[in-house]
């Protein structure tokens, strides 16, 4: 087992989210992806040395690139998962963020080495679980998304938020959402969207 | 029929929430090479000698040299080039692109680059004029004569950069023959037509298509033509898909910005303490290049007196040359400059005459009938007072604007102002007859499925949303049988760029002609195209010279109110309310224009106080988000809004435009609500901190 299991991230809720998501990566995500993955893993299972395992999406992936190189890099280039965007490279936009051990991190700002034994979800995995399908729909039915550049942020912001804290206050949803910038909506939208997960579907985080 | 206007799931929601929209730095094509640009040292003279390193196999310089058309790109004013040959205007001008299969060898490469530059001294101040214009309405400057007294303040605004969260970028391909660019793009037409000129190529042999588009407010307008052009360039020398991506420092630098300006203002009084006429000169900062700016001073200065009837005017502007970065659209194009100055002037001519802003304002508002400051005519009917009326019964007004304003020194200043403003939909005078001349086409399949051939983009307002919920809605079909694609201009007629609120009012307007046609001659299961072309209604007379008639086919309205608390001790200001009314005609879809209102709001709300652009010795000072600090959730409260149906006749359905007017009234509402706040004249935009303690504590 992963040591995800000592994190925040071990919670029940955690675990049905990541055996969904595992069993709908594996039935929709392309196959070309998953074949393309376990390709790329038994070529470094072979070299050995320095590679990072973590789990995807669900599912256990072994990277033996440079330790230092970006989490971003990682996702997009070796794993095709181009919904974590590039906006600033600098850790100030969260266009890039992607769930690790549930926790929202800027994957432009983070070492492929620090994720060592965790779990990663980016866009593409949290869209397939019911909660991200949930947030998915209260952000259509609330008009949250415009351009959409920071959208799949904004979905991790929200699942982040919502599962460390299930009844925020619209202070606590801003201050939530602070790390993500998006110059379409002035962010009103959203907040409401999340309001009423709040409100409405906090049982889904509890 | 439903009401239009109920708000349908957006049609690009699912692609975008699920992370599988394709903006353009998701594409990898095979074989493709990167880009990126070798820029000017300096901010002013001449390259005397090039040094190049030795390429390495596969890595490529591509420079003015390769250019086997045109050395400019195609916009208004053919003076910025592909690539410098020799003149350099302005620091970070590119000279040449580095192109290769490795981002880390390009670097290497560009560092061994050398240039030698003869330096001559740079212009910053607002001496070199490349435009000038001026106007007058009445008697004109002759009303100045028996005033009995005259009122004048000058007012600044800065840059401001568009910060669309997606970066500059196109990919070149080639198939040997033709040449097509990608990109996150407003104007497809536009990129294509320059590429037209720089490559010397037939049309035939050029294709642009948008990508999936991150955002844009006017800074992928014409700036998009310039990448394009030097890809293109690249793409036609080496062979290969080549990609340029902006990383944010190179896009906050080195593209377009909002125009700062300098705005004189003076007022001739009478004894009863009549307005009886405007004198104005608006000073816009063009950059290096002229590019759009004249467009820009245009509707600066037609926006001369927001909404309010003055009858004497005299109007004159210039930009400026100076060797910055060259300064372009955005959102608003001019027009918040000017309503910023009017909507304090009216407030500062009040003050200086001892009477109540609000009687003021309430006296001068124009009515239907009324002449607008070219002289026209407001032929629709206006129902500002109604929208005022509602706003402040919202927002409360009334009981805050007296209350607000006493100084307890100890506590947090509250302050709120109201902003009435205007848009003039469409380009300005016989633009669209003259220079865009639109032509939109609807195709149905044997399958019976319509699909909408526009060169419109959606960038995240929702074209394709209500586009096809247009045609559906005429059709009354369901909205899944009529589709419509990111424009391929092999595919699509020029519709004309996605700017100036025209693509709802004018392209909208055309498309639901055309589905009009195709109902009436409906044939199921036939392959049936209809096309309409754009005629100018016969009001619309402008003459461009001297700045006389309709200067737009119809006018959006709206009213802003915003309350702020200024605190004592930092100056810092936050925002505690927002309430809007807008008059967009009818909307086609009411959550896409409410997401439209809160997200203009809030960024001509932080042009008012927050966003911090400089120059110095010609460098932008700001390059990235950690130092240009636009508004996240935090900074923002829940901002209330409500629209006004008043169906405009040539609109579809009545719709008018909606995009840039919900941007302009928020800088003068923030302003005037913190100088009510702190009881001093504001006249400077940003109101940052450090301005509010020169204006509290004296210079
Ligand atoms: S790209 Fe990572 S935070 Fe902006
Ligand atoms: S929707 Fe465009 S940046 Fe958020």
């Amino acid at each position: 087992m992963l040591s995800g299991a000592n994190s925040a991230a071990n919670s029940e809720i955690y675990n049905k989210i990541k055996s969904e998501i595992s069993s709908k990566v594996s039935n929709e995500v392309s196959n070309e992806m998953n074949s393309e993955l376990s390709s790329k893993a038994n070529n470094t299972v072979k070299n050995s040395m320095s590679k990072v395992t973590f789990v995807l999406n669900g599912q256990a992936v072994e990277s033996s690139e440079n330790p230092t190189k970006r989490l971003l890099d990682i996702l997009r280039e070796d794993h095709g998962l181009v919904g974590a965007k590039e906006g600033c490279g600098e850790g100030e936009c969260g266009g890039c963020a992607v769930l690790l051990d549930y926790k929202i991190v800027n994957s432009c700002l983070t070492p492929l080495g620090s994720v060592q034994d965790k779990q990663v979800i980016t866009i593409e995995g949290l869209s397939l679980s019911t909660e991200g399908q949930t947030i998915k729909k209260a952000f259509e039915d609330y008009g949250s998304v415009q351009c959409g550049i920071c959208t799949p942020g904004m979905m991790i912001a929200t699942a982040s938020l919502l599962h460390h804290n299930q009844k925020p206050t619209e202070a606590e949803i801003r201050e939530g959402l602070s790390g993500n910038l998006c110059r379409c909506t002035g962010y009103n939208m959203i907040v409401k969207a999340i309001q009423y997960l709040a409100d409405e579907k906090g049982e889904l985080w509890c | 029929m439903s009401d239009i206007s109920r708000s349908i799931n957006k049609v690009d929601n699912d692609e975008k929430i699920t992370g599988k929209a394709v903006y353009i730095d998701d594409i990898k094509l095979e074989n493709m090479l990167y880009a990126k640009t070798v820029r000017a040292e300096i901010t002013s003279g001449t390259i005397i000698g090039r040094h190049y390193p030795e390429m390495p196999t596969d890595y490529h310089i591509v420079d003015y040299l390769d250019i086997p058309g045109n050395n400019y790109v195609k916009i208004i004013f053919e003076d910025m080039p592909v690539f410098v040959k020799d003149k350099v205007g302005y620091y970070g001008e590119p000279i040449a692109l580095v192109v290769g299969p490795d981002k880390q060898v390009i670097l290497d490469i560009i560092s061994q680059i050398v240039f030698e530059y003869d330096a001559i001294a740079p212009i910053y101040d607002y001496v070199d004029s490349v435009i000038h214009y001026d106007y007058e309405k009445g008697v004109g400057e002759a009303v100045f004569e028996p005033a009995n007294r005259v009122i004048e303040y000058t007012y600044e605004t800065g840059y401001q950069e568009h910060v669309y969260i997606e970066p500059q970028g196109v990919i070149g391909d080639t198939d040997g023959d033709k040449i097509s660019v990608y990109g996150s793009i407003q104007c497809p037409y536009y990129v294509k037509n320059a590429l037209i000129n720089t490559l010397g190529m037939d049309e035939k042999k050029v294709r642009v298509v948008q990508t999936t588009t991150g955002g844009a407010f006017g800074g992928k307008e014409e700036f998009p033509s310039l990448i394009a052009c030097q890809v293109a360039v690249a793409v036609k020398k080496i062979g290969k898909p080549i990609k340029l991506i902006y990383n944010r420092v190179e896009d906050m630098a080195y593209t377009t910005k909002r125009h700062p300006s300098t705005i004189r203002m003076e007022a001739a009084i009478d004894e009863q303490n009549n307005i009886l006429g405007f004198r104005a000169h608006v000073s816009l900062d063009g950059g290096a290049n002229i590019g759009l700016s004249s467009v820009v001073l245009q509707r600066a200065m037609i926006a001369a007196t927001g909404v309010y009837n003055i009858n004497n005017l005299a109007i004159s502007g210039d930009v400026y040359r100076t060797n910055t970065v060259p300064t372009g659209a955005f959102r608003g194009f001019g027009a918040p400059q000017m309503i910023f100055a009017v909507e304090m002037f009216i407030h500062h001519i009040a003050k200086e005459l001892g009477i109540d802003p609000l009687i003021l304002r309430n006296k001068y508002m124009a009515k239907q009938g009324d002449s607008t400051s070219t002289s026209g005519h407001f032929r629709d009917p206006i129902i500002m007072k109604d929208m005022i009326a509602r706003a402040k019964e919202l927002a409360d007004y009334d009981h805050k604007i007296k209350l607000y304003g006493e100084h307890m020194p100890t506590k947090d200043m509250p302050g709120i102002g109201m902003s009435w403003f205007l848009h003039g939909c469409g380009f300005t005078g016989s633009g669209e007859q003259k220079h865009i001349k639109a032509v939109v086409r609807l195709h149905k399949d044997v399958g019976d499925i319509v699909t909408v051939l526009v060169a419109a983009v959606d960038m995240g307002q929702g074209i394709k949303t209500t586009m096809r919920k247009l045609v559906a809605h005429v059709l009354e079909l369901p909205i899944e049988q009529v589709i419509m694609h990111n424009p391929d201009t092999d595919l699509v007629p020029d519709s004309g760029p996605t700017v100036a609120s025209r693509t709802l009012m004018i392209v909208g307007a055309l498309v639901s002609q055309a589905a009009e046609k195709l109902k009436e001659n409906w044939l199921a299961g036939k392959e049936q195209i209809f096309e309409e072309k754009y005629k100018q209604p016969k009001y619309i007379q402008w003459d461009e010279e001297s700045f006389q008639g309709n200067a737009y086919p119809g006018y959006s309205w709206g009213v802003n109110i915003v309350e702020v608390a200024v605190s004592p001790v930092t100056y810092e200001v936050t925002l505690k309310g927002t309430w809007s009314v807008y008059d967009v005609g009818k909307a086609i879809d009411e959550r896409i224009i409410m997401g439209q209102a809160d997200g203009g709001l809030l960024q001509g709300i932080s042009y008012g106080m927050l966003e911090v652009m400089e120059n110095k010795d010609g460098m932008v000072q700001q390059k990235t988000v950690t130092d240009y600090i636009i508004p996240t959730a935090s900074d923002t409260v829940n901002m209330i809004t409500e629209l006004m149906d008043n169906p405009f006749e040539l609109g579809p359905f009545g719709a008018k435009g909606a995009g840039e007017l919900t941007l302009i009234g928020g800088a003068p509402a923030v302003a005037l609500a913190i100088e009510n706040a702190i009881g001093k004249s504001v006249t400077k935009i940003p109101v940052t901190p450090e301005y509010i303690m020169s204006l509290i504590e004296g210079e």
